[in-house]
C-alpha cells in the first residue's frame, strides 16, 4: 500500500510540472506586457528596456519558466519561485501574490467542503432512496430535480438566490463574508447544487447496479432483512464508486468556487483570480491558477489513495474494476 | 467476406442495413418521451437561431433606446430605428439601454449554437486524432499523448478555459478555442480507450492480411465502432459549451455587448436586479432550457445506442 | 406424508416489453425427505426460476409467480410473510449458484459472510459466529485463519467450497444446488462434487440438483427430473430414467451424449431451438423437435402418463400406459 501511495505521488510530479509550464506559457503569450503597464504609456524607451531588463523579461522563455519555478534574484522584483511557495509582488496591488492566495484559499476551502459535506448529506441519501424505489413517483422527482441541477448555469443561479432571499426576502445578506458564517449560506447552497445531483445521480446508478448482483441475491437467500441487506452489502458496494465521484467533487468544487465567489463578493482565491484577470495582474494569475490546480491534483491523489482503502481489492491490483 | 467491395449491390445493402439501423434506434429513443421532447427542443431553438433574422433585426437588437429603458415584458414603446419611429411590443420587456431583450435572446442562441457546435466540432476532430494516433501507434506517441491530457486535466476545466481566453485576449475565436482545447481531453481518452479495444480484434488482422492500408484500417474499422460514445458525448458536449460560453462572456471573457449572448445579458442584468429582475431570468431561463435539453438529448441518445452504455 | 417439497401446478412468468416470458408452465413436482433430485435441461429450461421460486425469490415487478402452491414441510411457501420467508431462507432451505465468482460480496471477508448467516438464524454472538464460519471453512478444506480474507484472494474452487460452507452453516433441510459446478475446472469440478457428496451424506440434507449433464445426475443423485420449456416431462429414479428413457426429449439428451463403448461416430444432436417462451407452441411443447412426433402433437397438450412406475408428459403413452392425471 505505502509504495502504490508513493508510486502515485511520485507520478504526480511530471504532471505538476506539466501544469506550470503550460500555464506559464499562457501567460507568457498573453498580449499585455508588464513591463509596460509598471511604467504607463508614456515611458522613454530607455526606461521601458531597463525594466523589462529589470523584471527578466528580457530572457529567453525556458531561463523565464526556470526562474519562475526556481526563483530571481533581484532587489525590486526579485522572487524564491513557485516551488518555494513565493512570486514576489503582484505589479498592480504590490502586494505579496502567494501572501494573498495563502490567506484567501481558507474561505475558499471552507466554502468548498460545506458544499461537499452539503451535497453528500442530500445527494447520497436521495439516490439511494431513489434506488431503492426506481421508477417510482418520488425517484421521477429527484431524477428531474437532478437533471435541472445539472444544466443550470450557476452563476445564474447564485443571481436569482441573490435576488430572492436577500433582496425580495431578505432573509440572508447578498454578501457574503467567512466571518459571519449566515452569509456563507447563499454561496455554499449555489456552489452545492450541481454536485448534489451528481451524486444523487451516480449513487442511483451505483445502487441500482449493485442490487442487481448475485452477491446480493444471495445475501437475500441467507434470509437477511432487507434493511440489512441494502445497509452491508448493497451500500458498501455501490459507495465505493461514489468516493471517487464524490472526492472528484470536490476538486470540481474548489475551481466551481470561481464561478460563484465573484457574485456574492466572498473574499477567497476566485474573486482574486478573477479580479486579477481584470487587471492582467499577471504573477497573481500564474499563481492563483497554478495553486488551484496544484490543490486539485492533490485532492484527486487522495481521493485515489481513499479508494484504495476502501476496496480490498485495490490493494493488490493497484486499481479496481469498478473505476469509471 | 467483401469488407472492401464497394460494389452497387453491396452500396445498397449497406445503405439498407443503415435505414434498418436507424429504423431501430428511433424505436428505441422515442420511447423515451423526456428525450424525444428535448429533441424538438432542440430542432426549435436551432430553427429560431438560423431564421433569427426573420423575427428581429440585428441591429434593432443591439441598437440602443434608452427612453425605452427596463420596459416590463408586454409593455410597448416606441423606438426610433432606421430614420423612423416604429411602435414596438416588448413581449419579454427592455433592458437598461432599452433593447428587446427576447430579441436579443433569439439572436444569443445563434452565438450560443455556433459556438456550441464549432467547438465540439474542433474538439472532436482534435481530440479523436490525437486519441487514436495514441491508441492506435501507442509506445512513445501514446506516452506523449497521455501526459499532455493528463496535465491538460489537472487544470479545473472552467480554469482552463477562463486561462486560455486571459492569455489570447477576447475574441470569438479565442472564445472557440478555449473551449474546443478543454473539451478536447474527453475525446482523447474515449477514442483511445476504444481504439485500444478494438485493435487487437479479429477483424481488424483480417484486414489487415487483406492489405488495408493502416489509415484504411483506423477509419474504416475503428471510427465505426466508437460512433455511439461520441455522439453521446459530443451531444453533452455541446450542452457544456453553451454553459461555458454564457459563463465566459458573463466573466467579460466571451462576447462583448453589443453583441447579443445569454452570458454578458446576465451581466449587465446583474447590475440592475433589484429593478428590473425581468431582465435577470429570461436569459437564464434560455440557458437552462437549452442545457437541459441537450442533456436529456444526450441521456436518451445513450440509452438508444447502446443498451450497454446505460448510465 | 413424507414430502418434503410438494410443488403443485406452478406457473411463473416475467413481463418485459409487454411480453409474457412463461418460464416455468403448470409444473408439478414432489420431493421426498433425504433424496437428491437431479433436475436436467436445457439452458433456458426454467431451471433456475424453478429453484427461485422455491424460496419465493422471483424478483417483481417484472416476475411473478401467477399460479401454484408450493408446500414445504406441509406449510404453504407461498402464504409466508416476509419474516416468516427469511426465517426460512438460508436455515431449512439455502442455495448454491453457479457462477462462485459473483456469488459472494466483494468487499467483506469471507468469514463475515458465512457468520452473519449463523447468526441471524442461530442466534449466536458475534464471536459465536465467527468461530462457526472458521469450523464451516475447515469443513470445507479451508484453513480457518482464511476466514478474514476476501472472496478475490481465494480461487474459483475454493470459492465454491466458500459458498457451499455458507449454504450448509445453519444445516439446511433442503439445498438447491444450481448447477454447483458448471463454473469451475474439470479437476476441480471432481473435488468439489466429492466434498458436497460427503457433507449432504452427513447431515441428511435433501438436494435439488440442477444440472445440465447426465453425468453428474448418474453420478449423484437418486431420481432425475428432466426440464423442458418450463415443463417437467419426465420424472422417476435414476435406474428407471436411465435404463430406460421414455420421453423423447430425455432421450435425446442421451444420444447427444458420448459414449466410450459404441462405435457410433458422431453425437446426434436434439436438432431445432427451445421454442420462444413468448411464444409456445399449441400442443406438446417439443413436438417442433421431436422425432416421433404424430397429428396429435401439433394439437393437443400431452398430460402425465405413469408408464413402468416412472412419469412422462408424452402423447406416445398416452393409450397404453396408465393415466397419471387424476393423481393430482
Amino acid at each position: 500500500m505505502w509504495r502504490y501511495i508513493a508510486k502515485r505521488i511520485l507520478m504526480l510530479i511530471p504532471v505538476l510540472v506539466g501544469v506550470t509550464f503550460l500555464v506559464f506559457s499562457l501567460m507568457y503569450i498573453t498580449p499585455s506586457d508588464p513591463a509596460q503597464l509598471m511604467l504607463g504609456a508614456n515611458a522613454s524607451p530607455a526606461a521601458y528596456a531597463q525594466m523589462r531588463a529589470d523584471m527578466g523579461l528580457d530572457k529567453p522563455f525556458i531561463v523565464q519558466y526556470l526562474r519562475f519555478l526556481f526563483g530571481y534574484k533581484h532587489p525590486v522584483f526579485g522572487y524564491k519561485g513557485l516551488v518555494f511557495g513565493d512570486l514576489g509582488r503582484s505589479y498592480i496591488t504590490n502586494r505579496y501574490v502567494f501572501e494573498l492566495i495563502l490567506s484567501s484559499f481558507p474561505n475558499t476551502a471552507l466554502l468548498a467542503t460545506g458544499a461537499l459535506i452539503l451535497s453528500i448529506a442530500l445527494g447520497v441519501p436521495i439516490g439511494i432512496l431513489s434506488a431503492t424505489r426506481p421508477y417510482s413517483f418520488i425517484d421521477m422527482v429527484f431524477t428531474v430535480l437532478a437533471l435541472l441541477g445539472a444544466s443550470m448555469p450557476t452563476f445564474w443561479v447564485a443571481m436569482v438566490f441573490i435576488f430572492f432571499f436577500a433582496n425580495r426576502l431578505g432573509w440572508l445578506p447578498a454578501m457574503s463574508d467567512p466571518a459571519n458564517l449566515i452569509s456563507i449560506i447563499l454561496p455554499m447552497v449555489t456552489l452545492s447544487l450541481n454536485s448534489m445531483a451528481i451524486l444523487m445521480r451516480m449513487t442511483r446508478s451505483s445502487m441500482l447496479e449493485v442490487m442487481e448482483q448475485d452477491y446480493i441475491r444471495t445475501a437475500r437467500l441467507k434470509g437477511l432483512d432487507e434493511g440489512v441487506v441494502i445497509r452491508k452489502h448493497a451500500l458498501r458496494n455501490a459507495l465505493i464508486p461514489i468516493i471517487t465521484i464524490a472526492g472528484l467533487q470536490f476538486g470540481a468544487l474548489l475551481s466551481g468556487a470561481v464561478l460563484t465567489e465573484k457574485i456574492f463578493a466572498y473574499p477567497g482565491i476566485g474573486t482574486i483570480m478573477v479580479d486579477a484577470i481584470y487587471l492582467k495582474d499577471t504573477p497573481q494569475i500564474l499563481g492563483s491558477i497554478c495553486f488551484v490546480a496544484i490543490m486539485f491534483s492533490l485532492v484527486n491523489l487522495a481521493v485515489d489513495i481513499m479508494y484504495g482503502l476502501v476496496d480490498p481489492r485495490v490493494k493488490e491490483t493497484k486499481r479496481g474494476p469498478g473505476r469509471k | 467476406m467483401h469488407a472492401f467491395d464497394t460494389s452497387g449491390s453491396n452500396l445498397s445493402r449497406s445503405l439498407r442495413r443503415i435505414a434498418r439501423n436507424f429504423g431501430q434506434f428511433w424505436r428505441r429513443f422515442s420511447r423515451n418521451k423526456l428525450a424525444t421532447a428535448s429533441l424538438a427542443f432542440v430542432i426549435l431553438v436551432a430553427l429560431v437561431s438560423v431564421f433569427a433574422d426573420l423575427f428581429y433585426n440585428y441591429d434593432f437588437v443591439t441598437a440602443n433606446s434608452l427612453e425605452n429603458a427596463f420596459l416590463k415584458p408586454g409593455e410597448s414603446g416606441v423606438v426610433y430605428f432606421q430614420d423612423r419611429d416604429v411602435e414596438h411590443r416588448f413581449l419579454l420587456g427592455s433592458d437598461n439601454y432599452g433593447r428587446d431583450i427576447l430579441g436579443r435572446i433569439v439572436h444569443g442562441a445563434r452565438v450560443s449554437l455556433i459556438i456550441g457546435f464549432v467547438a465540439v466540432a474542433f474538439a472532436l476532430s482534435l481530440g479523436g486524432t490525437l486519441g487514436a494516433m495514441a491508441g492506435y501507434k501507442g509506445g512513445r506517441m501514446d506516452t506523449l499523448i497521455m501526459r499532455v491530457t493528463d496535465i491538460l486535466l489537472s487544470i479545473p476545466m472552467i480554469m482552463l478555459s477562463i486561462a486560455i481566453v486571459a492569455a489570447l485576449g477576447n475574441s470569438f475565436f479565442n472564445l472557440l478555442l478555449a473551449i474546443s482545447i478543454t473539451l478536447a481531453p474527453r475525446y482523447i481518452r474515449i477514442v483511445r480507450a476504444s481504439v485500444i479495444t478494438v485493435k487487437d480484434q479479429e477483424f481488424v488482422e483480417a484486414a489487415r492480411c487483406l492489405g488495408a492500408s493502416d489509415l484504411r484500417i483506423v477509419f474504416r474499422h475503428i471510427l465505426i465502432n466508437i460512433t455511439a460514445p461520441i455522439i453521446v458525448q459530443s451531444t453533452l458536449n455541446v450542452g457544456t459549451a453553451i454553459l461555458w460560453t454564457s459563463f465566459l462572456s458573463f466573466l467579460g471573457l466571451g462576447i462583448m455587448p453589443p453583441k447579443p449572448e445569454w452570458g454578458n445579458m446576465l451581466a449587465e442584468a446583474r447590475e440592475f436586479i433589484q429593478y428590473a429582475p425581468h431582465t435577470l431570468f429570461a436569459p437564464g431561463i434560455a440557458i437552462l432550457l437549452t442545457v437541459l435539453a441537450y442533456n436529456l438529448m444526450g441521456d436518451g441518445l445513450r440509452d438508444a445506442l447502446d443498451p450497454k452504455l446505460k448510465r | 406424508m413424507d414430502n418434503l417439497l410438494e410443488i403443485r401446478d406452478l406457473a411463473v412468468h416475467y413481463y418485459s416489453n409487454r411480453k409474457v416470458v412463461e418460464a416455468v408452465n403448470h409444473l408439478s413436482l414432489d420431493m421426498k425427505k433425504g433424496t437428491v433430485l437431479g433436475l436436467v435441461g436445457e439452458t433456458g429450461a426454467g431451471k433456475t426460476t424453478l429453484a427461485l421460486s422455491i424460496v419465493n425469490m422471483i424478483r417483481g415487478p417484472q416476475g411473478k409467480i401467477v399460479q401454484g402452491s408450493l408446500r414445504f414441510n406441509g406449510k404453504d411457501i407461498l402464504a409466508m410473510g416476509r419474516q416468516e420467508l427469511r426465517g426460512l431462507r438460508g436455515k431449512d432451505i439455502a442455495m448454491i449458484f453457479q457462477d462462485p465468482m459473483t456469488a459472494l460480496n466483494p468487499v467483506l471477508p469471507v468469514g463475515d459472510q458465512i457468520a452473519e448467516t449463523v447468526i441471524r438464524h442461530e442466534g449466536l454472538t458475534r464471536a459465536q459466529g465467527w468461530k462457526k464460519a472458521e469450523e464451516m471453512l475447515e469443513t470445507v478444506g479451508i484453513p480457518g485463519i482464511r476466514s478474514r480474507e476476501y472472496p478475490h484472494q481465494f480461487s474459483g474452487g475454493m470459492k465454491q467450497r466458500v459458498v457451499i460452507a455458507l449454504a450448509l452453516a445453519c444445516n439446511p433441510v433442503l439445498l438447491l444446488a444450481d448447477e454447483p459446478t458448471t463454473a469451475l475446472d474439470v479437476t476441480i469440478q471432481a473435488q468439489v462434487l466429492d466434498l458436497m457428496r460427503k457433507l449432504i451424506r452427513e447431515n441428511g440434507t435433501s438436494v435439488l440438483f440442477i444440472t445440465h449433464s447426465l453425468g453428474l445426475v448418474a453420478e449423484n443423485c437418486d431420481e432425475v427430473a428432466t426440464m423442458y420449456a418450463g415443463e417437467i416431462v419426465e420424472y422417476g429414479t435414476v435406474d428407471q430414467v436411465f435404463g430406460r428413457p421414455l420421453h423423447p426429449y430425455t432421450r435425446g439428451l442421451f444420444g447427444s451424449l458420448p459414449r466410450l463403448r459404441d462405435s457410433q461416430r458422431r453425437l446426434t444432436p436434439i436438432p431445432g431451438l427451445m421454442p420462444d417462451p413468448t411464444a409456445l407452441p399449441r400442443g406438446c411443447y417439443f413436438a417442433p423437435r421431436c422425432p416421433d412426433k404424430m397429428p396429435v402433437c401439433g394439437e393437443i397438450h400431452p398430460r402425465d402418463h405413469l408408464f413402468e412406475g416412472h412419469r412422462v408428459k408424452c402423447h406416445l403413452y398416452g393409450g397404453n400406459g396408465r393415466e397419471a392425471g387424476n393423481e393430482r
